[in-house]
Formats: structure tokens, C-alpha cells, sequence
């Protein structure tokens, strides 16, 4: 079980954060991966939520609140890896790739600490950021590093 | 009571001008604190930290005061004791605010000394009304300070605890001068999470609190000026950037002090 790489994706598309954990080769062209990558999950976000069961149920006139309609990717697994996805109410993607052995390890919530604990603190916080560019903080990528090194996932 | 507020947003910048002797360790502890926590969040705030809310409302109870009102009571502003000495504000809130100001002053300027020099305008006007407030919610009368380790005694503790609720880390006389001093600190409370960019060079945040000792000693009647940089300290590991706040006294200051001490 390994952790290979995490992206931050804005409401734009645009990237703001590649970071490479284990991944075992450096793809050609990183941000057409990028692109694509943001590409794939738009399209599959969308997807996700035109399938869900509670959408129907809404149309029935139950007045489900917003909650419960929405229906958000969390991740996929594809043979040797997994994908796992969160993204907050303002936009921001956090994407994290692993292994596929993470059964009982709530990858999903590590991705919820890295926004609320680091991202809002070490890169909202920090005076000299500007919101939008790629994230350069070194206190930010600090923290994030010894965060998900410290992981049980990560070996 | 040292304590760490580790809810989620609610990270208090705890600002009371008394009592809390052992703050410093709260907020130095939350950077520190951010990923431990972070790995079993959600534990809680610690029972210390029950009444934070209360505090924050304008009601809050004040220790040692005569009229204390039960938090959740709104009183008129005319009747809140004038000695409320617990002033507490969210750290996010602030840092927040910081940020824009940062991010205002930025746009305005053309170099980094010109930012810093900025800065350093907005917080003399925030020295300048901090002593004044410091003054008249200390609940007794505070002697004038007249004397020169006086007043920079009172600038790192009673303000600086009623500022950043914690002391200055050190102050110290530049060796053979008596006009010269400085006050260090590892940590800053803007600079928490500011995190310098190679191509900003030797930008200090704290060029603000700089600006707001400068506020708060000419405002006391002590001319001076005050410069704000990062020495790097190699001797203490983890910790290498210490910054000063370096204070010169201007001559007309000295020689009062030479005539005080008789």
C-alpha cells in the first residue's frame, strides 16, 4: 500500500498543487495529465450525480434537502491503484492516487484534514499567497509532506 | 492554563491583558499541535476551552470585577465594567484580516521595503490606540511609565499579552549603547503560517508588530525608531529564524533619561 501522488485542482481546472509521493515514473507531459485528469472527474462528478437514486426521489415530491441529493464521487479502483476524490463546497478538488489495499482506512477523511487543517491554515492563511496561483508556500508543503508520510498508508 | 482550542476553525487567538502566563505555549503550540491533532481530530475541544464562547460574546464574565454578568446576558455597552480584561478573538478571523491587509498593502507598493514600510504605518496606528485601551481597561490606575526599561518592560508584557497573549521572548540592550534595544521573538503571531517566498528576499509580516511598538512608544512620549528583521539563529535547531524588533531611542529621550536618573 503506497501512496503515489496528491493534486489540488481550483473550481477552474486549474492546478494548484502536484506533489509526487511514490509514483513510479514521471508521466511526458504532467500537465496534460492535469488536464485530463480534471476533465475526467468533471465529467464523472456530473455523471455521479445524474445517477443518484435520490435525485428520483426528489422529482416524487419527498423534499429531500440538498444533502441528501448529492451524490459525490469518493473514489475509484482501478487494478493496481485507486483514486480516491473530495471535493469541498467552494470548489476545490483534492485528489489523492494510492494503492488499492486501503480497506478500513478512510482516505477520504485524509483529504478532508489536509483541507481543513493544512490547506485553510498554510495556504488561505499565509498573507503572501495569492489565491489562484500555484501553492509555492514552503511551510505548506512542509507540513503536507510529514501529514501524509505520517500516514498508515504510506510505507 | 495552558490550553489548545483544537476545533476545527476555532483556534483562538486568546488576547487577555492578564492571567494567562502560560499562553505562549498555546499559541505556539497550535502549528506544532496542527498535524498531531490533525491525525485523531476531532477529539474535541478540551474542557478548558467550554467557555470560550462565552467570552467571545460581549457579555463576558470578567474576573475580579465587581459586576460580573452571567454569560449569555446582553448588557448595554454602557453598563460593561470598563475593567473587562478577558478580549479574546478567533485566530482564523484575525490571520484573515491580516491576509487582506497583506494582500491591500501588496498592490500599492513597488518593493519589499516599501511593503514592510507600510505595514509598519498600520500597526503604529494600532500601537498608538493599543496603549490607550490597555490604559484605561487595566482596571487600576496605571503609573505613567517615564523611564526607558519602564515603559519597554510594560511593551513586552502587559501589552504584548494583551496583543498576542503571550510575553516577548526576550529583551535585550544593544551592548554599549543606552539607546538601543531590541526585543526577539521566534514566532511572531502573524507570521503562524506566512510562509516567505524566495523571490519577496528578506520580507518580515512581522514588520507590522514592529510598526506597532513604534505605535505605542511614541505615543508614551518615547521618541524612537524601529526597525524590524529576521536573524537567522542556527544555535536553537527547528527554529532558526528569530526576528527582532531593533529600538532606537532619539536624543531628546536620552537626555530626560539621564536627567531622571539624577
Amino acid at each position: 500500500m503506497t501512496v503515489y501522488c496528491l493534486y489540488i485542482f481550483n473550481r477552474y481546472g486549474e492546478c494548484l498543487l502536484y506533489r509526487v509521493y511514490k509514483r513510479t515514473y514521471a508521466p511526458r507531459d504532467p500537465g496534460d495529465e492535469q488536464k485530463n485528469m480534471y476533465g475526467m472527474l468533471f465529467a464523472m462528478r456530473n455523471f455521479c450525480q445524474k445517477m443518484s437514486p435520490a435525485q428520483a426521489a426528489e422529482s416524487d415530491g419527498k423534499g429531500l434537502t440538498q444533502r441528501e441529493v448529492q451524490a459525490h464521487l469518493q473514489y475509484y479502483v482501478a487494478g493496481n491503484y485507486a483514486l480516491h476524490y473530495f471535493e469541498t463546497p467552494t470548489g476545490l478538488r483534492f485528489i489523492m492516487t494510492t494503492g488499492t489495499q486501503f480497506t478500513g482506512f478512510d482516505v477520504n477523511q485524509c483529504l478532508r484534514r489536509i483541507h481543513a487543517r493544512l490547506y485553510v491554515e498554510y495556504v488561505v492563511s499565509n498573507a503572501l499567497y495569492t489565491p489562484g496561483e500555484p501553492i509555492q508556500s514552503a511551510l505548506f508543503l512542509e507540513k503536507l509532506d510529514a501529514y501524509v508520510k505520517a500516514l498508515p498508508i504510506y510505507e | 492554563m495552558a490550553r489548545r482550542e483544537t476545533g476545527r476553525l476555532s483556534w483562538v487567538a486568546k488576547k487577555q491583558a492578564s492571567g494567562a502566563h502560560k499562553r505562549s505555549q498555546s499559541v505556539r503550540g497550535m502549528e506544532a499541535g496542527a498535524l498531531p491533532a490533525g491525525v485523531g481530530a476531532g477529539s474535541g475541544a478540551p474542557a478548558g476551552s467550554a467557555g470560550y464562547g462565552a467570552a467571545m460574546a460581549v457579555a463576558a464574565a470578567a474576573p475580579g470585577a465587581q459586576a460580573s454578568p452571567t454569560p449569555g446576558s446582553t448588557l448595554n455597552i454602557l453598563d460593561q465594567p470598563l475593567a473587562r480584561q478577558r478580549g479574546e478573538v478567533s485566530l482564523s478571523a484575525y490571520l484573515l484580516l491580516f491576509c487582506e491587509l497583506v494582500a491591500y498593502s501588496r498592490n500599492r507598493v513597488s518593493s519589499v521595503v516599501a511593503l514592510e514600510a507600510r505595514l509598519a504605518a498600520v500597526g503604529y496606528r494600532v500601537g498608538e490606540r493599543a496603549l490607550e485601551y490597555v490604559c484605561a481597561k487595566s482596571g487600576k490606575p496605571l503609573p505613567r511609565e517615564t523611564r526607558i526599561l519602564g515603559i519597554l518592560n510594560f511593551v513586552v508584557t502587559n501589552l504584548w499579552r494583551f496583543l498576542f497573549g503571550k510575553n516577548a521572548d526576550s529583551l535585550k540592550k544593544v551592548g554599549n549603547s543606552d539607546a538601543e534595544f531590541y526585543i526577539e521573538e521566534v514566532e511572531p503571531l502573524v507570521n503562524t503560517f506566512v510562509s516567505v517566498p524566495k523571490d519577496f528576499g528578506a520580507l518580515n509580516c512581522a514588520a507590522f508588530q514592529g510598526g506597532i511598538v513604534h505605535g505605542i512608544l511614541s505615543a508614551a512620549g518615547f521618541e524612537c525608531e524601529v526597525t524590524t528583521y529576521v536573524r537567522d539563529d542556527s544555535s536553537k535547531p527547528g527554529s532558526a529564524e528569530v526576528t527582532m524588533y531593533y529600538i532606537k531611542f532619539s536624543n531628546e529621550v536620552i537626555q530626560r533619561e539621564r536627567r531622571l536618573a539624577g
